[in-house]
């Protein structure tokens, strides 16, 4: 009877845990983009009825993409970090060889049509000392293996690509090679630079057959110094390029059994170079940067002719950077003359296709598939409302008339007035056009479930994508720039400061980007308008700060133009403020601002009392030191709560009708450090960490528990994941922090004269899944209950809802217990599939889920990036205040009518009635 | 001039505060030199206010030596209470291996002047026992602007909390599956005996059978109160 109690209140649960879509509502709500990363290797296959461009990238993908579209043929994710990074890849029409990882080599050949593997191989690295590196590559049917060794001899091995069985093996003598000697790969020969004294020798080995030719650089290239580099030049043919640091131009060779042969023309050093075979012959392509313009030109390798219909220049996109050719191929036109297909990779991550002499095919933005920072924010009013704001807006006042109510009614007639002029005018079609917002639809609609996501990329690049259709409203390319690397965990981050929403009509939002110098390492901010993407300070919107940044924060407080400022702390602990405009009120608002530092490595943290600034400067002072750390141990993670996160409900209603209050502390940081020691192996440990007041409010430690570790850290909870190394699973541990039965403080809650220890109840559940990352739901007030999102490894998001994971639920329900409504405990979590947000939308290497409240308060915009993007929305307690999206609009129009007319029908009959009786 | 105050022993009560863990996997000595400073400046000087002994991590028995306060230092006290200002607490920890960490603390002037130096001192301890934090707070916390007289500063009344690392929990599926076990075997052994009431047994059964009279009987009242006329006639 019991059992069949739980089994019922399970099913009930899971019943209301069913937020799946229906069929037909696939992609209404939600839409996935497909990405690659930056590119690595390329080759472009021209001979197939679709042609195709194959590509492997630095996030260890290899993919097929249309050549006619950019899209997506197909797409293989390999192995994370360095066990799948891959080494090598190129084609030879019937299939593709990649070649990926570390220490242990994997080989896999592709099906170039439908990216099925075919067959799949390892090689283990040689255990070499003073191993120089590994080279790779394809040359009729068969793979070779390059090991050159310093001092000593390269080792040239040949596999059968299916099979894997070694084929040949072969060894030259190159004592000579030093660690840092610079060999270069141009199929099928290697060229090596040997400094002999003054002298520079170009050694060439033929890599197929034995043959080595040794020439000194100065005997065809005139004087050569000593600093010379070499590069081999991508293509068809054994080319390389050597220039001398410094010099403008540079020279071209071509490799050859016996010898190598000049180029007969010097060529502009900052000239990107591509060797396309064409017909029987071969082509230089040569792609030169010009203020806007690329400018492109071919000439044949072996006389060096100019090839007049390779000649021509192409309007650069402005939002792209420069780029080296990756692969190219040429090929007769159907009229007459030649045309080429050229790659291009740029620095900022994109790959674009140019058909040459023409246009460019098209442009995938790959930088989105490194987002260090999301924001979503609302869109502006529409251009009437931004009238009504502008009629209510007193700084407006201009007609000489005071405030109050003659005041309001002039205004208020004067703008209807204009109004109406303007409707005339575009009656007669003669009125201003609508901004270029409105035009775009770019407005806020009624329910703010329209905003604008902005995200700045690693590679350098800010994007704004509408959150309905996922399209790239702008872009912004910085220059000099990169983004903050996590000390511990190596991941990319950058500070995001909303300084103006776009509620404040008529001044636009304003956005600002913390970034640093990719040379000084001095801290950069860029400021933007989110909705437009336009630079709001200096011409591009970069603002050198000349300090290295240690810690930033945003005022909670905007100054007269509702601008909120950042507060920077600098390396010597001084503090700016940017705008100088918010000075002011940071000085006004000094007494109760606190910062905080942490350093993963020596696991201190510093916290500063700003109480003794002056009017003139602010002064950060040492309040509170701890260390958390000893020995190997390192902070790997700081996770505060979200800033704008509400708390509705104080409390929790117990079944015996009491309150328990929540510990709701806003400066409670959360801080992981993980160490090895003997004893207990690997360990977490992590502390609740009062910020203002430097104490440490709870601690709790984890022994044989590893990484990866996902914090999610909200309201009076914390929730933490980490993969269990005893018993070899995935768990997740919760806690949550309540005051007790009476409240301390109803008003606000202080760090300082509140030092009260909060009763933590903790729980710990099992996970069947690697978790990528994970992220709370937030909604507008906080009403709606709290769910998880959890991006598994598989590419599934996972809805949780906090039920299931309230460390409250109990091993043995009493009937007090069910009255609280909580579960019974369950030690694994279940993974129904009707919980997955994403259905059968694969998002590949999440690594991070943004979540932002809408205008309703049922409904929370999810934003998930990674490799892939994936947008759509949730409403964990259902859409309470939505109509159903099938709800029956005519019936109940239908019933109204037809109750209406039937009682004006009743009421006449009833009175018909009367009025016979009363004659009878 | 250096009176020392007596030894002031806590012996802290596990229950009362929870933060005690199952096993304490070590135990030893702990000091703590403790040095304040009454400066309302930047960078402020800290002069020496006494030590704390920490005879065992694991009971938390504490010695203290603390010097009452100079005149001189409660007058600065009282002038940084008035300007709202911050009292530090700098604590230097000798570990077992000698090595020494110093941390800083604070708390408000005020609340430490109208606490009357009644000050809570909390060292939190890592899972192998190394000083992680020392915090300082005052019992009671408020600031209220008070006047205390120059008597209700004269010695620290400090009490000394040792906050051990909390175990992290583990699934328990031992329990649940004991849990499964007992509910098995209630099964197999047939129905546990079932001490309800009738009502709350059956109740499923009566509720509908009472609804379906109490419909019927609404659905036909005249039909009733008829058959009743029809017999009276009779």
């Amino acid at each position: 009877m019991k059992y069949s109690v739980t089994v019922f209140v399970l099913l009930t649960w899971a019943f209301r845990w069913s937020f799946c879509i229906y069929e037909d509502q696939i992609g209404k709500f939600d839409w996935r983009q497909t990405y690659i990363g930056k590119l690595k290797f390329a080759y472009l296959d021209t001979i197939s009825t679709t042609k195709k461009a194959f590509v492997a990238t630095e996030e260890n993908v290899v993919a097929a993409l249309n050549l006619k579209t950019g899209q997506i043929v197909w797409r293989h994710v390999l192995e994370k970090a360095d066990q799948g990074e891959i080494q090598f890849m190129d084609g030879d029409g019937d299939d593709i060889v990649t070649v990926s990882g570390r220490n242990i080599f994997v080989v896999r050949t592709w099906d170039p049509h439908n990216g099925f593997l075919k067959s799949e191989w390892t090689v283990a690295q040689p255990l070499i000392r003073r191993l120089i590196d590994i080279k790779w590559f394809l040359y009729q049917k068969q793979l070779f293996q390059v090991v050159s060794v310093a001092l000593s001899d390269i080792t040239i091995t040949a596999y059968n690509i299916s099979a894997g069985t070694k084929v040949s093996s072969d060894l030259i003598h190159a004592p000579w090679m030093a660690q840092d000697s610079r060999c270069v790969l141009a199929v099928p020969y290697l060229a090596c630079l040997d400094k002999v004294g003054q002298e520079v020798l170009l050694h060439s080995f033929s890599l197929t057959g034995a043959g080595t030719q040794t020439k000194s650089l100065s005997a065809f290239m005139g004087e050569v110094k000593t600093s010379v580099t070499l590069e081999t030049v991508g293509g068809s043919q054994p080319v390389v390029e050597v220039a001398m640091v410094g010099n403008s131009s540079k020279h071209i060779l071509l490799l050859e059994a016996n010898g190598f042969t000049l180029y007969p023309h010097q060529l502009p050093s900052a000239a990107k170079l591509y060797v396309a075979s064409y017909e029987k012959s071969s082509i230089v392509l040569q792609a030169l940067y010009m203020e806007g313009w690329l400018v492109l030109s071919g000439s044949t390798l072996e006389t060096g002719k100019e090839l007049s219909d390779l000649a021509g220049k192409l309007k650069y996109p402005s939002g792209l950077g420069e780029g080296n050719i990756a692969a190219a191929v040429c090929s007769p036109k159907k009229d007459k003359g030649k045309g080429c297909r050229i790659l291009l990779v740029t620095d900022d991550h994109a790959i674009a296709l140019m058909s040459h002499p023409g246009k460019f095919v098209w442009v995938r933005e790959e930088a989105l598939a490194s987002i260090a920072a999301v924001e979503i924010l609302d869109l502006p009013v529409s251009d009437t409302d931004a009238a009504i704001e502008k009629e209510f807006d007193h700084k407006e006042m201009d007609f000489g008339v005071s405030s109050g109510f003659v005041g309001m009614f002039v205004h208020r007639l004067a703008s209807q007035i204009l109004q109406l002029r303007s409707l005339v005018l575009t009656i007669l079609g003669l009125g201003e056009p609508p901004s270029a917002g409105q035009r775009a639809g770019l407005v806020r609609d009624e329910f703010g479930l329209h905003k604008m996501i902005v995200v700045a990329s690693s590679a350098g690049k800010v994007f704004g994508i509408d959150n309905l259709s996922g399209e790239i409203i702008w872009q912004q390319r910085l220059e000099n720039v990169k983004p903050y690397v996590d000390q511990a965990t190596g991941k990319n981050h950058a500070p995001f400061f909303v300084q103006r929403t776009t509620r404040h009509f008529p001044s636009p939002a304003q956005c600002a980007l913390l970034l640093r110098h990719k040379v000084t390492d001095e801290g950069v901010l860029f400021v933007f308008n989110p909705i437009t993407g336009q630079p709001l300070a200096e011409s591009d919107g970069l603002i050198s700060l000349g300090y290295k940044v240690k810690q930033s924060f945003l005022l909670h407080e905007g100054n007269k133009e509702s601008l909120r400022g950042i507060l920077l702390l600098d390396n010597e602990d001084n503090l700016h403020v940017y705008p100088e405009s918010a000075q002011s009120v940071a000085v006004a608002m000094a007494a109760t601002i606190f910062i905080f530092t942490a350093d993963p490595n020596s696991g201190l943290l510093v916290g500063y009392s700003l109480a003794l600034s002056t009017k003139q400067n602010l002064i950060a002072t040492r309040v509170w030191e701890i260390k958390l750390t000893h020995g190997s141990q390192r902070i790997t993670a700081v996770i505060s709560k979200s800033s704008i996160e509400k708390v509705h409900s104080q409390g929790r209603v117990l079944g015996d009708r009491s309150v328990l209050y929540k510990y709701i502390n806003p400066n409670l940081v959360a801080v992981l450090t993980q160490g090895f020691d003997p004893v207990h192996k690997q360990f977490l440990n992590i502390y609740l960490i009062d910020v203002v007041s430097g104490s440490v409010i709870f601690s709790i430690s984890h022994k044989r528990a590893r990484e990866p570790v996902h914090i999610v850290h909200s309201e009076n909870w914390l929730l933490y994941s980490y993969f269990s190394d005893k018993s070899r699973r995935t768990e997740i541990v919760t806690l949550e922090l309540y005051e007790g039965k009476v409240q301390s403080n109803t008003t606000a809650f202080s760090s300082v004269a509140a030092p009260l220890q909060p009763i933590v109840d903790r729980q710990a559940y099992i996970l069947p899944g690697m978790i990528e990352s994970m992220k709370e739901t937030i909604t507008e007030k906080g009403i709606t209950s709290k769910h998880i999102l959890v991006a598994l490894a598989n590419g599934a998001i996972l809805e949780i809802p906090w039920v299931f994971l309230d460390p409250r639920r109990p091993i043995t329900v009493t009937s007090e217990m069910r009255e609280e409504g909580v579960i019974p405990y369950m030690p694994e979590l279940p993974i129904p599939s009707e919980a997955i947000i994403n259905y059968n939308q694969t998002v590949q290497r999440v690594r991070g889920i943004h979540t932002t409240p809408s205008g309703l308060e049922s409904t929370c915009l999810v934003f998930v990036y990674g490799l892939d993007m994936f947008y759509t929305r949730v409403a964990p307690s259902k859409t309470f205040d939505l109509l159903k999206e099938d709800f029956d609009h005519f019936l109940i129009t239908a019933v109204l009518l037809g109750l209406t007319v039937t009682s004006y029908i009743t009421k006449k009959l009833a009175s018909r009635k009367a009025l016979k009786q009363a004659w009878k | 001039m250096f009176r020392y105050v007596c030894g002031f022993l806590v012996f802290y009560t596990p229950w009362i505060f929870g933060f005690q863990p199952d096993i304490v996997e070590y135990d030893g000595h702990l000091s703590l030199n403790l040095q304040h400073s009454f400066d309302h400046v930047k960078e402020p000087q800290f002069f020496d206010r006494g030590t704390v002994d920490i005879q065992s991590i694991r009971t938390g028995a504490v010695t203290l030596k603390q010097k009452p306060l100079s005149v001189e230092d409660k007058q600065k006290l009282k002038a940084l209470a008035e300007k709202d200002g911050l009292y530090r607490l700098r604590a230097f920890v000798q570990a077992l291996d000698g090595r020494e960490t110093s941390f800083l603390t604070f708390v408000k002037a005020c609340s430490l002047a109208e606490s009357h130096l009644s000050d809570i001192l909390t060292v939190s301890l890592d899972h192998t026992g190394s000083v992680i934090a020392v915090s300082m707070s005052t019992s009671p916390a408020i600031c209220e602007g008070r006047h205390i007289s120059h008597e209700h500063l004269q010695h620290f009344n400090t009490t000394v909390f040792v906050k051990h690392m909390e175990q992290g929990p583990v699934p328990d599926t031992a329990a649940y599956i004991q849990k499964l076990e007992k509910e098995r075997e209630a099964r197999e052994r047939g129905e546990t005996k079932d001490n309800r009431s009738f009502l709350a047994k059956y109740w499923m059964y009566i509720v509908p059978v009472v609804i379906f009279v109490v419909l019927s009987g609404a659905a036909n009242p005249d039909g009733g109160a008829g058959t009743g006329g029809g017999g009276a006639g009779r």
